[in-house]
């Protein structure tokens, strides 16, 4: 009984071995197999097991480790304290980040964390302590902190880069602004009418003045093409004037209605070359020609108020003078002679002035027909003879050998124009100087130029010479005597006949005078009647 | 390579009755590895099989009995092997904790001076069947142990092997890195009984 007791408790007792050599076997599988470099360390610290991971990861072999205190593995020896404390307190801690001493005195970061060991009755007999190289994420970590750091640098600098570029696009918004502001105040302020018309000639903006001016309200009109402006019969004369294309117009007058006549004028409004629209300003003259008006009234009943006293005067002294009266003496003769003569003057600036009244009053009419221009000139030449022989004048009419067309012209108007020409020429020259008339057709066009050698127009006066009563200096002092109005009567004549005139003179060597007057076809102006 | 055995003294020690557990030969072979490597371990293999091969370390279980002889045998089968001194054998003592599956299910008795003096009989227990490990006295104040080992008279290489050995001991619960251990009786020089005092500052 007692063998068989013995017997049994042997064989338990090599089960126990048995087993016991089997959990060896599988603590030590196991703890080679373990990927993590694990370390067991008792209450006080110190290490007394490793396992073959922390041999590779530290270089220490169990011989060296085991018995070590766990500090001397560590760099932060204050640290890894305080963290078995935690341990001590929470029963586990994961992953705090130290520096681990390797055998080579190498040191890299790991991250430990350790577990408290308790035996069977639950008291506390030491530490495991699992510790993870993080070096390569910890390079990986810095150079992508680095990565980081250098892209939020860049974002950082592109960033200010484009606040300072915001800022200076804000600023210049800003500007942009107060200048489009001040554009709109000003457009909208201005005493002027203004119509912006865009690259594309539509109609952009119209200010107040120009919707008064028109009795059209902006919203009506904007973006309408100046096609679509013809339909409305405010804008008819407008646009009429400026043509479909939107003509270059300079100080054009327009009359809108019967109270209001506007002067207008185009400016193209070009940025770099490129055309960006017109700009259409519109300057109210009603009242300036109500008074040019009354001025031109005046003076042409003051001067027809004139003219018939004047005549009867000359009468009267043309009695004296033939003799019609009774006998006079010599001196008598020479004094009613020079009174004759001042009369005279005095109807021929009357008529003057009455020309240019009825030239501004619009009442200038003329009566065109076709005209051999030759015989024209030679007749106004004729009148003139006597004067250019007593100033012994060189004078010399040059013609063009060819056949001159008829030119559709109010003959006696006409003569006045050549006649002023001339008679400036002849006037302003001295004796024994040369006076040339030429004559050219050209193309659809009959030129003509009096050439002179006279006293010439000074350069700072050239600018005024066609502006009614203006006389050189030169001029005066030269002839007392003169109106300052043929010049203008002769260029309201040229133009009235769609002609041009223009000159060229150097002071004190002479001047040419040039003007020229279309050809109209007489079969085509017999066409029109029908 | 010193011939420190005959065969007459092998097979006497052979016979010394007692027995102690496998792990002693397996800590044993776990140190050479790191001493000596592989190639130390096959000249001690030799050495073993010239003494009549004795055993065979890769048969070794943990928790076997074996004659506590051969635990003498194969400490000197190492000495004379490697033709080491007492310093060698002291260290390899001094470092058998460290392999020691046993010392490591023992780890729960080393938790503080006190403990480990108070359980180191149980340790000699769990190692040999014969012999008796006492924790003398105990004095942390005045800095020292005293351990006495009885009825345990097989070598004197043993006295050695166990000053490296307690030493260890002390050094897994004393935080000092002076400790010192002395064989201050042994019962080779005539005492009853072996006994170690530790001292640390």
């Amino acid at each position: 009984m007692a063998d068989e007791k013995l017997n049994l408790i042997k064989e338990e007792l090599n089960r126990a071995k048995e087993d016991l050599g089997d959990l060896e076997m599988y603590i030590k599988e196991f703890s080679s197999f373990l990927p993590l470099a694990v370390c067991t360390v008792n209450p006080i610290e110190i290490i007394i097991n490793i396992n073959q991971v922390f041999q590779a990861l530290t270089g220490y072999d169990s011989l060296e480790i085991n018995g070590e205190h766990l500090a001397k593995i560590f760099l932060e020896k204050e640290k890894i304290k305080n963290l078995l404390n935690l341990t001590r307190k929470r029963g586990k801690v994961r992953t705090k980040e130290l520096v681990l001493i390797l055998k080579d005195r190498k040191e890299i970061p790991v991250n430990v964390s350790v577990s408290i060991r308790k035996d069977r009755d639950g008291n506390f007999i030491g530490y495991f302590l699992a510790l993870f190289d993080i070096t390569e994420i910890k390079k990986f970590r810095e150079e992508l902190e680095g990565k980081v750091k250098i892209r939020t640098k860049e974002l950082e600098d592109s960033r200010k880069a484009l606040i300072n570029m915001l800022e200076d696009v804000e600023e210049a918004r800003e500007k942009t602004e107060e200048e489009k502001n001040k554009t709109l105040a000003v457009i909208t302020n201005l005493a002027d009418g203004l119509l912006v018309f865009d690259a594309t000639n539509n109609l952009s903006i119209v200010n107040p003045q120009a919707e008064e001016f028109f009795k059209v309200k902006s919203k009506d009109l904007i973006d309408k093409s100046i096609l679509e402006l013809t339909k409305i019969p405010e804008f008819s004369p407008l646009v009429r004037i400026l043509g479909k294309e939107i003509k270059e117009i300079y100080r054009r007058e327009l009359t809108v209605r019967k109270d209001l006549t506007l002067e207008m004028s185009t400016v193209s409004l070009i940025r770099e070359k490129e055309k960006l629209g017109t700009l259409i300003i519109l300057h109210n003259i009603t009242r300036e020609k109500l008074v040019e008006k009354m001025k031109t009234e005046f003076v042409s009943l003051s001067a027809h108020q004139l003219r018939t006293p004047l005549s009867s005067i000359k009468w009267a002294l043309k009695m004296l003078l033939d003799g019609d009266i009774g006998k006079i003496t010599e001196e008598q003769r020479d004094f009613i002679k020079k009174t004759y003569q001042s009369n005279e003057r005095m109807i021929a600036l009357i008529n003057d002035l009455l020309d240019v009244t009825r030239i501004e009053e619009g009442k200038y009419l003329y009566n065109p027909v076709f005209t051999q221009i030759e015989n024209i000139i030679q007749s106004v030449i004729n009148y003139y003879q006597r004067e250019i022989k007593r100033k012994k004048i060189k004078f010399e009419f040059k013609k063009a050998q060819k056949k001159f067309p008829k030119l559709k012209i109010d003959v006696e108007k006409m003569k006045v124009a050549i006649g002023n020409l001339l008679d400036n020429a002849i006037r302003y020259t001295q004796v024994g100087g040369t006076v040339t008339f030429f004559l050219d057709c050209v193309k659809n066009k009959v030129e003509f130029s009096i050439h002179d050698t006279g006293i010439g127009i000074s350069i700072d006066q050239q600018e005024r010479i066609f502006t009614k009563f203006f006389r050189g200096a030169n001029a005066v002092q030269m002839e007392t005597e003169g109106t300052g109005l043929g010049l203008y009567i002769a260029k309201n004549i040229i133009e009235a006949h769609n002609g041009k005139i223009w000159f060229k003179s150097n002071p004190k060597k002479g001047t040419t005078f040039y003007f020229n007057l279309p050809v109209e076809k007489e079969f085509e102006e017999f066409l029109k009647k029908f | 390579m010193k011939k420190i055995m005959n065969q007459g003294e092998i097979t006497k020690l052979i016979n010394v009755p007692g027995k102690v557990r496998g792990q002693v030969f397996i800590t044993d072979i776990e140190y050479l590895k790191n001493k000596v490597g592989e190639k130390g371990i096959t000249l001690l293999k030799k050495k073993i099989k010239e003494w009549g091969d004795l055993f065979d370390y890769e048969k070794i279980e943990t928790m076997e009995w074996y004659p506590v002889g051969l635990r003498v045998l194969s400490l000197l089968a190492i000495k004379e092997t490697f033709n080491w001194g007492d310093k060698e054998i002291f260290d390899m003592g001094n470092s058998a904790p460290k392999y020691s599956f046993i010392v490591k299910l023992l780890m729960k008795y080393f938790l503080s001076t006190q403990k480990t003096f108070k359980e180191s009989p149980k340790y000699w227990e769990k190692h040999y069947n014969v012999g008796e490990l006492e924790s003398i006295e105990l004095n942390e104040k005045e800095k020292y142990g005293i351990l006495r080992l009885k009825n345990f008279k097989i070598h004197p290489i043993l006295c050695t092997y166990y000053r490296g050995y307690f030493l260890r001991f002390a050094q897994y619960v004393i935080k000092s890195d002076k400790i010192t251990i002395k064989e201050t009786k042994c019962m080779f020089n005539g005492s009853p009984y072996h006994e170690f005092l530790i001292k640390w500052e």
